[in-house]
This record gives structure tokens, C-alpha cells and sequence, in this order.
């Protein structure tokens, strides 16, 4: 499942299912909010996931990163799967990967100062370096993410949303990862601001050699900063292709959907490229459909797809897609 | 075509304990039967309030509207007592907000909010009102709607919230529908889906459409014309075309190099706006995007440009426009 270049990250069959209800009388459902999916991620790219709300995206990143525990599959770091470590032993890979939230309003504690936002990490992973040592450290973290360096007696209440992502930002660079899980750090964002962390991001990959894992919904910031796009539906990825190709020759009915509902800013495409919509709603995890689960809402699907699941095969080169009909 | 909204030097502020917001400084603009304006901006910029203002919803806010006129069908919807506006609101003017779940009432039935406004407003008997009400959520594509009408909106999913607020505010099939943004809470599916909805919908009754939105691929896709709001200012307004083809102000340009390019040049690289929109507490005399202009001269901070035609029908207020950006 290798591209050009190395694995960082390989995921195998990897699940997370959550128990739900349960009480009196009644039985626990299970939602299968990542339902067995496999890829790797490159060393130095950015792999984008894109999908809607529910699809699991944010689930499968925080499970990778182990802060879910697996319910089934394994996750690799440079060839050691994370899922059988303990804590001690996850402690140091803990340190080359690290996250950056959504909302960067709760992912700041509003009671502590932004220099102790940024070094915290540090007290943890970094036990060696004093005091001062890690203050001077944090004043350098705000100025790779153009913050100013004065800014380490403030408190997060002070910041617009863009600068606040940015803290977040400095707080995950501060041990030095080499994996960066970046779980939709534009949503929140206006689109100038959007515009000002994307490209923050792209500097420091450049700099720091850092590898992204980008999930987002937003379509076009995602073929703007990836490598490779996985587009993920119920739990599952249903297509994984290089960016250009993936936008190119899409192969799965939903990503052609998908594609076809971003409304483009340009009138003139929009004219000869009216916005298609794809009928129904998303299942519930809890209960999703029989065979492949994108069967109620294909354009595409017959009596086969609503009875085997479809696996999920290589196409083209570096081209993957779980559907029947493709 | 008649005018059905025209907004005249439109002023609201905010009396706030750290200073007075001035939120809104004198907007105008009308908009047409049949048309759709789309009103663009980022958080902050006023054009929700400007909206809110225009219905007399800031009640319970410290926001006063101190100046303008808003003439809905020559009628001035700021002079209207509370009475009267209730009149319009609903019936004559539909609305949709961002958020389905704190727009509808959590402990009344569906059924209950769409029949209650239209026996009020069109005094139709509860039967007539009950199955319009059924008849105006298969419309909005609401499955089983015979059914569903007696749930709650906890029992439905975002998108279907939007439908069923979309379902209400046509229930009366008003001239005038304003949204704001009410898709930007919901996935691109769903929100292809809405779009397209408002769209056959407006051909069949004829309405006019506000869009409120900060995304300029809905813009490009759903208006005719559109203004792009700053700091409670118009910057910018212009029919779709040439505002994409020949943007003028550098806030606008500077919006459209934020975003990633679709086609061919891609792979360029995104060019932000630097720095912050002003304080609107705290706003000077100059030109309100002097600070983060790369254009800006003696002239901007001084003076704030007023809207200028730079063509027919393509209006900026920029002292650099015109010169070949």
C-alpha cells in the first residue's frame, strides 16, 4: 500500500466501536465509528481525509493516535504497533506525534498563561531542561508561528480564533514531532484567517520535515495542502488516490458526489458545472446498511451491492476504492 | 421588476459597558423581486446585524438601529410597531437562521410551530393549516412528512432541521426570504441539496432572496448580485460576474487569493490577508482596511472612501480602484 517513499504510519483493519444506551431493560448498541480501514502514511506527505459529519474522520485520527484505544486492527509507528504498548512504552511516540484541535477554543485552558500553554509538553516529555531554559524555548515556538514572543504572560481569552489555532500549533511543535495529526484546524476559521494557518502549516512542514494527517470537509483546502486524499463514508475510507487524480478521475460514486457538491467560486465554471445533489442522508452508524454502505444513496447500485461488502483493492496505481461497480 | 426591499443609510451600534460597537455604518442597497443578492463577509463584518436590524430583532440586545430607512414594499420596516412587524415577520418576509436547533422550539411539535404561524398569519382553519403544513415538508423533501409532523426537532438530524425551517419560513410564501447562512452549519451534500431546493423554490413563488453567507463558491453558484460587507461597511457590490471577473477592492481581491484556485494554477500558493478586521469600538476616520491594505496611501488613513461606480452597476469604495490593481 506504499506510494513512492517510506511508511511512517501503517493502519491495518483498524476499529473503534463505541458502546451506546445500555441501561434498565434496555440492550447496549454499538456504534461502528471506524469500521476496518488500512492505509499508510508517507513519510514527509500530507495525507488528507475528507467526509462529512459522523463518517468517522476524527475518530480514526485520535484513534492513531492512540487516545482512543482500538477496538480491533493495529496502528505502526516506524514498525512498532502503538496498540500493544503501555503506557511507559507509548510515552516516547507520544512525543513524535502530536495533534492540533478543531476548536481552538477549547482546546486552550483560558486559566493558564500562553508560555505555559506552549511548554507543557515540554514538562512532560522534556525533564531535562530547566525552568528558564523552557520559557526561552516557548518564546522561539511563538515566533515560528509569527506570534509575538510577548505574548508567553497572556491568557487564550485575549486571542482571535486564528491566533489561538496558531498557539495550538506552537504547543504541538514544542517536542520536536515528526507526525502531525491536524484534526479540521480551519473549520472554525474565517477565510482569510484559514488562508494564514494553511500556509503557516505548509512552512513548517517544509521546515521541520513534518508529516500531516489533514482531516477536514472542506474539499478544497484539502486538494490545496495534500499529497493524497482518503475520502472516508461510515467508517470507512471508500477511495485513497493521489490529490491530482483523486480530483481528475474519481472512481467512487460517493467522491463524484462529493465533488460535485462543492459550490467552485467562479461563476463561470459554476455555469457550465451546476452543483448535483446527492439524494438521502448518511445512515446511522448505529445501524448501518447491508453489503456496501453506500447502496441506498448510489446512483450506481445493484442487486450486488447491497449483498457483499466491497473490498477495498488498488485500481490504478496508488489508487484504492472499495466499490462494486468501479 | 419592483423594488421589494430598498435599504437606505442603514446605522446600528451597540451600547456596550467597554464602548459603543458601531456594527453597521450606513448600508444601502435594494434588492428586486426575483432576485438574489448575496451579502459576503466575515465574522464580525455586520451582516447579520444588518439583517436583524431591518426586522426589528435586536430587541433584547444593547443594538439600537440610530439611522436609515427600510422600505419593504414602500413600507418603512423601522417605523412599524411591534404589532405590526409580527404582521410582516413570517408571513410577507420568511426567515432562516444559521442554527435549526436554537431557531426552533425544542418542547413544541413540528406540527405545532409550522400550523400555528399560519393559522395566526393566513387564518386558515387548523385542518387547512395541518395539511399545508404536510404539503410544505414533502416539498422541502421531508420523507413521511404525514408522520414525521408530529415529532420533535430532537428527532431529527441538522439537515432535516434546515428543511423544516426552510418549510417554515415559505409556509406563508412570503416575497421576501432571508437567509443567513443557513447552510454553513451543514455538509456540502446537504447543503447542495438545500441550495437547490431554494432555488426551485424561488421560481416557483417569485421571491426575492437575501443570502447571507461568508463562502464565495455559494456566492458564484445561487446570486445575481452581491455586496461584500467590512467593518459594517459596503466595500463592494456588483452582479456576480463582474465581481469574480474584475474585483476591485483589495478586501475582495484579498478574499479570493485566501482561497485555494480551482483548475489549472492550483498548486500557487494561498496569499492571507494579513493581520485582523479593526475593532469596531474603535474605528478611525480613514478607510477601515487601511491597515491590512498593501495599497494603502496618506489618503486611505484619512479619509474612508464612499462607494463609487467603477462601471455600470459595479460599485467600490476604494480611492486605489480604477487605477489597474
Amino acid at each position: 500500500m506504499a506510494g513512492a517513499g517510506r511508511a511512517l504510519v501503517e493502519v491495518r483493519g483498524l476499529k473503534k466501536h463505541f458502546s451506546v444506551g445500555g441501561g434498565f431493560l434496555q440492550r447496549k448498541k454499538t456504534v461502528r465509528a471506524v469500521d476496518g480501514v488500512s492505509f499508510d502514511v508517507i513519510e514527509g506527505e500530507t495525507l488528507g481525509v475528507v467526509g462529512e459529519s459522523g463518517c468517522g474522520k476524527s475518530t480514526m485520527g485520535r484513534t492513531m493516535l492512540q487516545l482512543y484505544p482500538p477496538t480491533e486492527g493495529s496502528v505502526s509507528y516506524r514498525g512498532v504497533d502503538l496498540a500493544g504498548l503501555s503506557r511507559q512504552e507509548l510515552l516516547p511516540y507520544r512525543k513524535k506525534i502530536q495533534i492540533i484541535f478543531q476548536d481552538p477554543y477549547s482546546s486552550l485552558n483560558p486559566r493558564q498563561t500562553i508560555g505555559s500553554i506552549v511548554c507543557e509538553p515540554l514538562t512532560l516529555h522534556r525533564k531535562d531542561i530547566g525552568k528558564k531554559e523552557r520559557l526561552e524555548l516557548g518564546r522561539e515556538l511563538l515566533r515560528k508561528v509569527n506570534l509575538d514572543q510577548s505574548f508567553v504572560n497572556r491568557f487564550p481569552h485575549e486571542f482571535s480564533g486564528g491566533q489561538r489555532q496558531r498557539i495550538g500549533i506552537a504547543r504541538a511543535l514544542a517536542v520536536k514531532p515528526e507526525f502531525i495529526v491536524c484534526d479540521e484546524p480551519i473549520s472554525a476559521l474565517d477565510v482569510s484567517v484559514q488562508a494564514q494557518v494553511v500556509t503557516l502549516l505548509e512552512d513548517l512542514q517544509g521546515e521541520f520535515g513534518l508529516t500531516y494527517l489533514f482531516i477536514a470537509h472542506d474539499l478544497s483546502m484539502v486538494r490545496h495542502i495534500s499529497t493524497r486524499i482518503a475520502v472516508m463514508y461510515l467508517g470507512r475510507i471508500v477511495e485513497l488516490a493521489g490529490r491530482d487524480e483523486l480530483f481528475r478521475a474519481p472512481l467512487h460514486p460517493y467522491t463524484r458526489a462529493l465533488l460535485a457538491a462543492i459550490p467552485v467560486p467562479d461563476p463561470e465554471y459554476a455555469a457550465r458545472n451546476p452543483i448535483k445533489t446527492l439524494e438521502g442522508e448518511i445512515p446511522s452508524a448505529l445501524n448501518p446498511p447491508r453489503g456496501c454502505c453506500f447502496h441506498p444513496r448510489c446512483p450506481m447500485a445493484g442487486p450486488a451491492c447491497e449483498e457483499g461488502e466491497p473490498a477495498f483493492r488498488e485500481l490504478g496505481p496508488g489508487h484504492y476504492c472499495a466499490c462494486h461497480k468501479a | 421588476m419592483g423594488t421589494m426591499l430598498e435599504v437606505k443609510d442603514l446605522r446600528t451600534r451597540f451600547h456596550t459597558r467597554e464602548g459603543v460597537v458601531r456594527a453597521v455604518n450606513g448600508i444601502s442597497y435594494t434588492v428586486d423581486e426575483g432576485e438574489t443578492l448575496a451579502v459576503v463577509g466575515e465574522s464580525g463584518c455586520g451582516k447579520s446585524v444588518g439583517m436583524l436590524s431591518i426586522l426589528q430583532l435586536l430587541q433584547g440586545t444593547t443594538g439600537r438601529v440610530e439611522a436609515g430607512e427600510a422600505l419593504f414594499r414602500g413600507v418603512d420596516l423601522l417605523k412599524l410597531s411591534d404589532t405590526e412587524i409580527r404582521k410582516l415577520r413570517g408571513r410577507d418576509i420568511g426567515m432562516v437562521f444559521q442554527d435549526p436547533m436554537t431557531s426552533l422550539n425544542p418542547v413544541l411539535s413540528i406540527k405545532r410551530q409550522m400550523t400555528e404561524g399560519l393559522v395566526k398569519h393566513l387564518g386558515v382553519s387548523r385542518r387547512e393549516a395541518l395539511d399545508r403544513a404536510i404539503r410544505l415538508l414533502r416539498l422541502v423533501g421531508i420523507p413521511k412528512a404525514e408522520e414525521l409532523i408530529g415529532e420533535y426537532t430532537f428527532q431529527f438530524s441538522g439537515g432535516m432541521r434546515q428543511r423544516v425551517m426552510i418549510a417554515m419560513a415559505l409556509a406563508c410564501e412570503p416575497r421576501l426570504l432571508i437567509a443567513d447562512e443557513p447552510t454553513t452549519a451543514l455538509d456540502v451534500t446537504i447543503q447542495a441539496q438545500i441550495m437547490n431546493l431554494v432555488r426551485e423554490l424561488k421560481d416557483q413563488f417569485g421571491m426575492a432572496i437575501v443570502w447571507i453567507t461568508h463562502d464565495l463558491g455559494i456566492v458564484a453558484n445561487f446570486a445575481q448580485n452581491v455586496q461584500v460587507m467590512y467593518a459594517g461597511y459596503i466595500v463592494e457590490k456588483a452582479d456576480v460576474g463582474s465581481l469574480f471577473a474584475r474585483t476591485a477592492h483589495p478586501y475582495t481581491i484579498g478574499l479570493l487569493n485566501s482561497l485555494p484556485a480551482n483548475g489549472a494554477d492550483r498548486r500557487r500558493r494561498l496569499i492571507p490577508i494579513k493581520g485582523a478586521p479593526p475593532n469596531l469600538r474603535a474605528l478611525g476616520g480613514g478607510c477601515p482596511f487601511a491597515p491590512r491594505c498593501g495599497r494603502a496611501a496618506e489618503r486611505c488613513r484619512a479619509e474612508n472612501p464612499a462607494l463609487a461606480e467603477l462601471e455600470r452597476g459595479h460599485q467600490v469604495a476604494c480611492w486605489n480602484a480604477g487605477e489597474g490593481l
